[in-house]
């Protein structure tokens, strides 16, 4: 052994745990390390901190995401205002088209804006729009965005206004007509409601639609996530994407006329796919655009998709004419179902997150999404059987990716027989 | 990584779109960042560098390179930044093993990945960034060389070559942090 010497050895470490030394010099790199006490704890350490560093990474919880994605966004918005002249390449993307420039789409609206939000929402804004009523589907559009992640499309006629804001609620009070609203994940303890005579609909962050006439019990839709309708002296309803309901019946399937006006909406909310999948002849680029609104388009931003949308309808069944084709419904998103943990629990969430999986299985977010079924189902909801279904069928499809450890975790614990437990991380023991 | 259209969308400036891009993509370039420049706070500030730079660019982007690799090459760059502002200042670590890990027998172990996680970056902040990336890359993230080549636009034999000495010089760094003075003896004890 004379001639190799301890820094020798040491050099040839990340070769040996390659697998990278001839056979020779594994041998003497063997025999070394019987030998020496301080060469076997540092082969040791180095491999233990090298399998430390190949950890998985645990993925980030959705609210993490969440606010990483408000930061984010608010971040880039400032910039947008403060950067004329578009990307570094010089190359402007498409008139209307640049993202975070919130306020120059509704720009008619500025002063509508800035005085909602000077007053924080306070009873600074009641409008009566155009004349006579209008229900869903029908009649002109208004849209308006009172303040960053809230947009308004509101029928003609339709009384609404404000109420001051209140422990991080804000309140819209629709008195009559029809309002559509688009609501970003809000941060946790804030919520947006929609106030009618007779309901209440809190949401935290989705699309959707409230009707409103006099003598008659409000209709409520939604497009994307999930709201809860609220009425004195009766259980909360929870409506999720693709539902819609008045009292006192039974939750249908949203129609084709509630989500017409709202159609580029749902269509940017859900990708091209989706916009295909609805079946318009709008394109996913065309509701962008409808949705970001031309400049001098306030009295009927909307006016496209709805005209184009309601062109597209498949052609009535002769026998019952007064049918409209459903709208498919809209898969929610992950950050729909952390919404949805947030402000209605653990089995609000899951019913989104399976969804979620079902609409889009090979996605990389039902990837995710199976792991978080998983942790809910394990832990809060204590379904062992549903959380083994998660958890195996995440490995199946990532056993080594992010998450992948976790997920073993979890197995252990609901079932610690499972194949999942005897797989030992490297450097374990 | 993400889909063509959706891709399109984003480079139109759709921010529909490029939320959904980041939902999507968040969590691989939070796990590059954090193996890049270590688990700690400082994660969270160089993710949201990267979508600040991912959005000044996305119009620029041809797709010579798969949008992964491109995507990597800014986060690569990104950190890489990060790490010369801090001047490799001192982080805190605050990474765990798996979180939901079985209780027990795991406490020991969980606190040993944390030393040993504390000896790997600290030997890591003594490499130049060229070999730190191309050692996090290969010995930790499991790429290829050419893989390596492709996100840091350099010859596979550059990476090797750096890759070389980056094991070297990290057995020097981590020697010295690792193994007590008295115990780094001669051989044929």
């Amino acid at each position: 052994m004379s001639g190799y010497s301890c820094a020798e050895h040491r050099v040839e470490v990340p070769d040996r745990l390659a697998g990278e030394l001839s056979a020779l010099g594994q041998e003497r790199f063997d025999r070394h390390q019987l030998a020496c006490a301080s060469c076997r704890a540092f082969l040791g350490s180095y491999a233990g901190a090298l399998a430390a560093g190949r950890a998985d990474v645990p993925p980030p919880s959705i609210g993490e995401a969440d606010a990483g994605w408000s930061a984010l966004a608010e971040r880039l918005r400032a910039e947008a205002a403060a950067w004329p002249d578009g990307p570094q390449d010089g190359r402007q993307p498409d008139a209307g088209r640049r993202p975070f420039a919130a306020g120059r789409r509704w720009w008619p609206w500025a002063l509508v804006a800035a005085g909602v939000a000077a007053a924080g929402m306070a009873a600074a804004l009641t409008w009566m729009i155009g004349s006579g009523t209008s229900g869903a589907g029908g009649g002109e559009w208004v849209s308006v965005s009172p303040r960053p992640g809230l947009e308004l499309r509101v029928a003609s006629g339709t009384d609404i206004h404000f109420e001051a804001a209140n422990a991080g609620t804000t309140t819209l009070v629709l008195g009559a007509g029809t309002v559509y609203a688009r609501v970003a994940p809000l941060p946790p303890g804030e919520a947006f409601v929609v106030r009618t005579p007779d309901l209440a609909v809190r949401v935290v962050g989705t699309i959707f639609m409230v009707h409103s006439a006099p003598g008659e019990p409000s209709r409520v839709a939604a497009f994307r996530g999930a709201v809860a309708v609220e009425r004195a002296g009766s259980a909360t309803e929870l409506l999720v994407a693709g539902e819609a309901w008045r009292a006192p019946g039974p939750a249908t399937s949203t129609d084709e006329r509630d989500l017409a006006p709202v159609r580029d909406w749902v269509a940017a909310a859900s990708g091209a796919a989706t916009a295909a999948r609805a079946g318009g002849t709008a394109t996913a680029s065309a509701a962008t655009g409808a949705a970001t609104g031309a400049a001098g388009a306030a009295t009927a931003p909307a006016a496209p998709a709805h005209v184009a949308s309601a062109a597209a309808l498949p052609p009535a069944a002769p026998a019952a004419p007064a049918a409209l084709a459903r709208a498919p419904a809209a898969a929610p998103s992950y950050a729909e179902a952390e919404a949805a943990l947030a402000a209605r629990g653990p089995a609000a969430a899951a019913a989104l997150l399976e969804r979620l999986v079902a609409a889009r299985p090979d996605s990389s977010d039902a990837d995710t999404a199976r792991l978080e079924l998983g942790r809910l189902y394990a832990g809060p909801l204590a379904r062992p059987a549903d959380a083994r279904r998660n958890l195996e069928a995440f490995l199946a499809r990532s056993p080594g990716g992010a998450g992948a450890a976790a997920a073993r975790a979890l197995l252990c614990r609901v079932d610690p027989r499972n194949a999942a437990c005897t797989i030992v991380a490297p450097g374990g023991d | 990584m993400i889909d063509d259209a959706l891709l399109e969308q984003c480079k139109r400036g759709s921010e529909p779109a490029f939320r959904a891009m980041y939902y999507r993509t968040m969590p691989r370039v939070r796990a590059w960042v954090t193996r890049f420049v270590g688990p700690g706070a400082a994660v969270a500030d160089v993710v949201q560098d990267v979508y600040v730079q991912v959005y000044r660019s996305i119009a620029t982007f041809r797709g010579d390179a798969a949008f992964g690799t491109w995507l990597y090459r800014i986060t690569l760059n990104v950190a890489t930044s990060a790490l010369r502002r801090a001047g490799r200042a001192e982080r805190g670590l605050d990474h765990d093993a798996p979180p939901d890990a079985p209780r027990g027998r795991d406490e020991e172990r969980r606190l040993q990945a944390r030393e040993d996680l504390r000896r790997l970056y600290a030997a890591l902040d003594t490499l130049t960034h060229d070999k730190r990336a191309a050692f996090v890359l290969y010995e930790l993230e499991g790429r290829s060389l050419r893989e390596i080549a492709d996100i840091t636009e350099s010859p596979v034999p550059t990476v090797a070559a750096r890759l070389r000495r980056a094991r070297l010089e990290l057995v020097a760094a981590f020697g010295a942090n690792a193994i007590p003075a008295t115990a780094r003896i001669s051989e044929d004890s």
